[in-house]
């Protein structure tokens, strides 16, 4: 049987860089409660003006209804240019983007590609930002 | 298509998580989502991976519902997958289950992973995304 070792120094991120990590990376997970459940949804995310979050999606719109500001956690990882891995978790109240807010959006070229559904907009604002970046992968098989 | 989402069958969502080693693991703590990435293994119908002190093992040792997650996608093609599983988290004490999950290939993210856990699959559900024709 095969097996993968990483043997790794974990080095935590300051917000700016994680948030900059994070504003590099299109795909993330949406966490949120929903009558006492957690949930996770991937997303297409995008980093504002440095430190706000946006993304799209009718699914955690429906379940949470964020005309409310609700607790939302959202998680991204990849693989840097010096093929370091790293993770970025936020927390932070999501809301809904309102349509005067959305013509920005449009500006910056952020509407689906499909058209059509202007709505599901959502916006977080981060309260805790935590950013890993591991050293080296060393895969061993045996 | 209306929006371009298909329901995968259950036996094609177990085949998606037995393939995958990177996934993220939800639960609630004080009534808000927390979100980590994991490195796990599909050991018969529960979801199993290291961690040390912290957010997962307590939810672990209190028996906590938690929500699995693996998905892929195609940024450039909109295209992916995702599938999410639910279950209870529980801590492995027994020995024997010690030893045996001590030779799975199975590593945590960043630090030891000393302790290890589990997540029997109560239930799972899955999504397909294809790409939706772009208006003209």
């Amino acid at each position: 049987m095969a097996s993968a070792e990483l043997r790794a120094s974990q080095e935590y991120l300051g917000r700016e860089e994680a948030l900059r990590l994070l504003g590099s990376h299109l795909v993330g997970r949406i966490a949120v409660v929903v009558q006492g459940w957690p949930m996770i949804f991937p997303v297409n995310l995008h980093v504002l003006d440095s430190d706000t979050i946006v993304f799209r999606s009718e699914e955690v719109w429906r379940l949470t209804n964020p005309r409310c500001a609700i607790s939302m956690a959202l998680e991204a990882d990849g693989i840097d240019a010096a093929g370091r891995l790293w993770s970025v978790v936020v927390t932070g109240a999501g809301r809904e983007i309102v349509p005067v807010e959305r013509a920005r959006l449009r500006d910056l070229g952020l509407e689906s590609p499909a058209g059509g559904h202007e709505d599901y907009w959502i916006q977080i604002r981060p309260e805790t930002v935590t950013g890993r970046r591991f050293g080296w992968l060393e895969w061993s098989t045996a | 298509m209306v929006n371009g989402l298909s329901e995968l069958p259950e036996r094609e969502c177990l085949e998606l998580l037995a393939a995958r080693v990177l996934g993220r693991i939800a639960v609630v703590v004080e009534g808000a989502a927390r979100v980590f990435p994991v490195n796990y293994l599909l050991d018969g119908q529960d979801v199993v991976f290291r961690t040390d002190e912290g957010t997962k093992l307590d939810a672990a040792q209190a028996g906590a519902l938690v929500t699995f997650e693996v998905d892929d996608s195609d940024p450039l093609y909109h295209t992916g997958w995702s599938v999410m599983a639910c279950g209870h988290l529980e801590a492995v004490t027994e020995p024997h289950e010690l030893h045996r999950m001590q030779s799975l290939p199975v590593r945590a993210w960043g630090r030891e992973g000393q302790h290890w856990v589990r997540m029997p699959i109560a239930s799972i559900s899955g999504r397909r995304i294809k790409a939706v024709p772009k208006a003209t």
